[in-house]
């Protein structure tokens, strides 16, 4: 499918699910919010299938007819630790960023200290650090709204195009930041019905629209389906497009528990350079 | 020899993760002609200078083991006029330098280190009191752009405790490297934890001339964008050389007492890509006012011939940073400013006398390995401040750029 093609079914299906927020979606009850709750952790899943894992992660920005490439390695640990080490450029390679709890720090390499960054912050292009060092809703946002596509009290038609879809949108989520770590301050999060994320409009605490994330590929490791690609579109600066590439994904790393403390940031700085 | 490399390539081809990073350092200073507002410095007074550093990276996993290696070579031009009133004179100094060069390998939880290696234990930004291992960051280049900084030699292991705490004990030789931050061989010990939001550390060094230090820090995460931090130190024995007040024969003379420095501070992001540091520094050895005073009433011709111990008591005077009481360290970084730079201000400010060390700095990356930088340093105070004889970094332009490649 073209990204243009994709990009009207993903239209259509914002249109569609407008409607059945109109229509339905609203505060969920507490039974359809365990409902909710328990989507919501399935697409997580999907996301982060294990606790622990180390990918590769490569980052193309295009703005205007500027072009550029990072690349990173990402160790997820625990749930609740990321420590991420860039490798390109070469001007940067050394530099980390890690995330313990609802904390994060930058070292730039042979640097005196580490300092403290917010979750929005970008890493760069169109993507956040928030995006790569967190990749679930649930610890972060409350479920504000909840609403499923094949309620049988919706008598909306789907549109044509997301009837073609092998795996048509089925659950629409408005979340709100619960916690200090949390990226966005709303996240309208679109989830299929076999549970993986599809796409998200995220807004600042202004109320300003201003990311849109489309969850484009998943692939099959280790048994478990992971999300592999992830599109930003930044709508507060014209023209800016991230697109954010997983690979080399491994559920088993061998680094030492020191490397995920932040005393331990200088050590992984320069371990970091073998990559 | 030949016999052994495809054997020791194919050992690498599967068991060695391995990278060199290459950088590159370059700077012009310029220094408009001035003349020393003071009376008895014995370092020479600086005229233009440039300076260049190629510094080579290796870092690897051979086997069970982590090797790094950072090295280089380093040339300074530099105009002089010594303080002996002899003629200007162009310098030219170069230097092979190995900044750190250890290996380390992990057994269990336990971390082995052996070799040269950078430890800082502290949570300040600069002149950390509980940096007990290694030298830690100088005011003058924090970002150890210059790669100016070196490791200590030592032998020594790290061991986690659980996922939040770590153990560390070294060794430090009495060799001529260890001399910037020790006066014989030491033992050093940290224990840290992590107890959310608050980083915990106790440290302590022994010196076999029986010299002890302990001290804690600590650092605390506040919201998403503060950290405040604040250090404790005490040492058993003062090293500081004070000017003679009674006609002694010499011009230094030691004090028997207990040294305590405290430092308190914090860093703040309020907005994205702009971060301040801010940090007091309290030394209860430094110079008091009758101290500096004594200081500034020497005169270079009543001195006559300098003893070795008092010479090498000056040289040491000249390169000390910090030679009174009270500091305040004030930082301001905003990341692509306007879309065009970084900007850096850097204040150091001596409180005792309000003199004061600044510096603004101008980055720009260009392309994606290499940034250009033009720098402005000057210093504020009267001629006999503390920092208002630091006539070498008064008024001062560098420009250069840093190169990195692998």
């Amino acid at each position: 499918m073209s990204n243009v093609s994709r990009a009207i079914g993903f239209s259509l299906a914002l249109i569609y699910l407008s409607i059945i927020n109109c229509s339905q979606a609203a505060t969920p009850s507490s039974q359809e919010e365990a409902q909710a709750l328990t989507i919501l952790k399935k697409a997580e899943h999907a996301r982060s299938p294990w606790g622990s894992m180390v990918l590769k992660a490569t980052l193309n920005t295009t703005k205007g007819n500027n072009e550029s490439t990072e690349i990173y390695r990402v160790y997820f640990k625990d749930d609740s630790k990321t420590l991420i080490g860039y490798l390109e450029p070469a001007f940067n390679r050394g530099d980390i960023a890690l995330m313990i709890g609802e904390s994060l720090w930058f070292y730039a390499k042979n640097t005196s200290r580490p300092t403290r960054i917010t979750p929005i912050q970008r890493l760069s292009g169109s993507v956040s650090y928030g995006d790569i060092t967190r990749l679930g809703w649930s610890d972060d946002y409350s479920i504000a709204e909840f609403g499923a596509s094949n309620d049988d009290s919706s008598n909306q038609e789907p549109p044509k195009a997301i009837e073609k879809e092998k795996s048509p949108i089925g659950y629409h989520f408005v979340l709100t930041a619960k916690s200090p770590s949390a990226t966005y301050q709303k996240v309208e999060l679109f989830i299929d019905r076999e549970y993986r994320a599809k796409m998200a409009e995220v807004y600042l605490l202004s109320g300003k629209h201003y990311k849109t994330l489309e969850f484009l590929d998943y692939e099959l490791v280790d048994g478990e389906y992971v999300n592999t690609k992830i599109k930003f579109t930044d709508r507060m600066s014209k023209h800016s497009i991230s697109v954010l590439e997983f690979s080399n994904i491994s559920k088993k790393f061998d680094l030492p528990n020191q490397y995920f403390l932040k005393e331990g940031m200088p050590d992984f700085s320069k371990r970091s350079l073998q990559e | 020899m030949k016999r052994f490399l495809p054997i020791l390539l194919s050992y690498c081809g599967v068991a060695c993760a391995s990278d060199f990073l290459v950088g590159t350092y370059s700077q012009y200073v310029y220094r408009p002609e001035h003349q020393s507002q003071l009376g008895n410095t014995f370092a020479p007074i600086l005229g233009d200078e440039t300076f260049n550093v190629l510094n080579a990276e290796y870092s690897a996993h051979q086997g069970f083991a982590d090797i790094y290696l950072s090295s280089g070579v380093s040339y300074l031009t530099q105009e002089q006029w010594p303080f002996d009133g002899s003629e200007r004179s162009n310098v030219n100094t170069a230097r092979t330098y190995v900044s750190e060069a250890y290996t380390q390998t992990q057994i269990s939880d336990y971390v082995i280190a052996l070799g040269r290696k950078k430890v800082r234990w502290g949570v300040a930004y600069v002149l950390s009191p509980t940096d007990l291992v290694s030298q830690g960051a100088q005011p003058s280049d924090p970002e150890n752009d210059a790669y100016s900084m070196s490791g200590s030699d030592l032998l020594g292991t790290s061991v986690t405790l659980g996922d939040s705490s770590i153990l560390d004990f070294y060794y430090l030789p009495d060799d001529a490297r260890n001399k910037a931050i020790l006066r014989d061989q030491a033992l050093a010990f940290r224990w840290y934890k992590f107890l959310s939001p608050f980083d915990i550390s106790i440290v302590g060094r022994l010196e076999d001339s029986h010299q002890k230090s302990l001290g804690a820090n600590t650092a605390v995460a506040i919201g998403d964008s503060l950290e405040l931090h604040g250090e404790i130190l005490w040492s058993s024995d003062n090293f500081q050389s004070y000017p003679s007040q009674i006609a002694t024969g010499h011009l230094f003379e030691r004090r028997k007492n207990e040294v305590y420095k405290a430092l308190a501070g914090g860093q703040w992001s309020p907005v994205e890509k702009w971060n301040v540091v801010l940090e007091y520094l309290y030394i209860s050895n430094g110079y008091s006012k009758d101290d500096w005073n004594n200081l500034n009433n020497w005169s270079l011709g009543g001195l006559g011939d300098v003893e070795e111990s008092d010479m090498q008591a000056i040289k040491n005077f000249e390169h000390q940073v910090t030679k009174r009481k009270n500091y305040i360290f004030a930082r301001s970084l905003s990341k692509d400013f306007l879309g065009l730079m970084d900007v850096e201000l850097i204040s150091f400010i001596g409180t005792n006398d309000n003199s004061s060390l600044n510096r603004i700095s101008l980055v720009r990356r260009v392309f994606t390995s290499a940034e250009v930088f033009a720098r402005y340093s000057f210093v504020s105070g009267g001629s006999n401040s503390e920092f208002g004889k630091a006539v070498n970094v008064d008024n001062v332009y560098n420009v250069g750029f840093k190169f990195k490649f692998n």
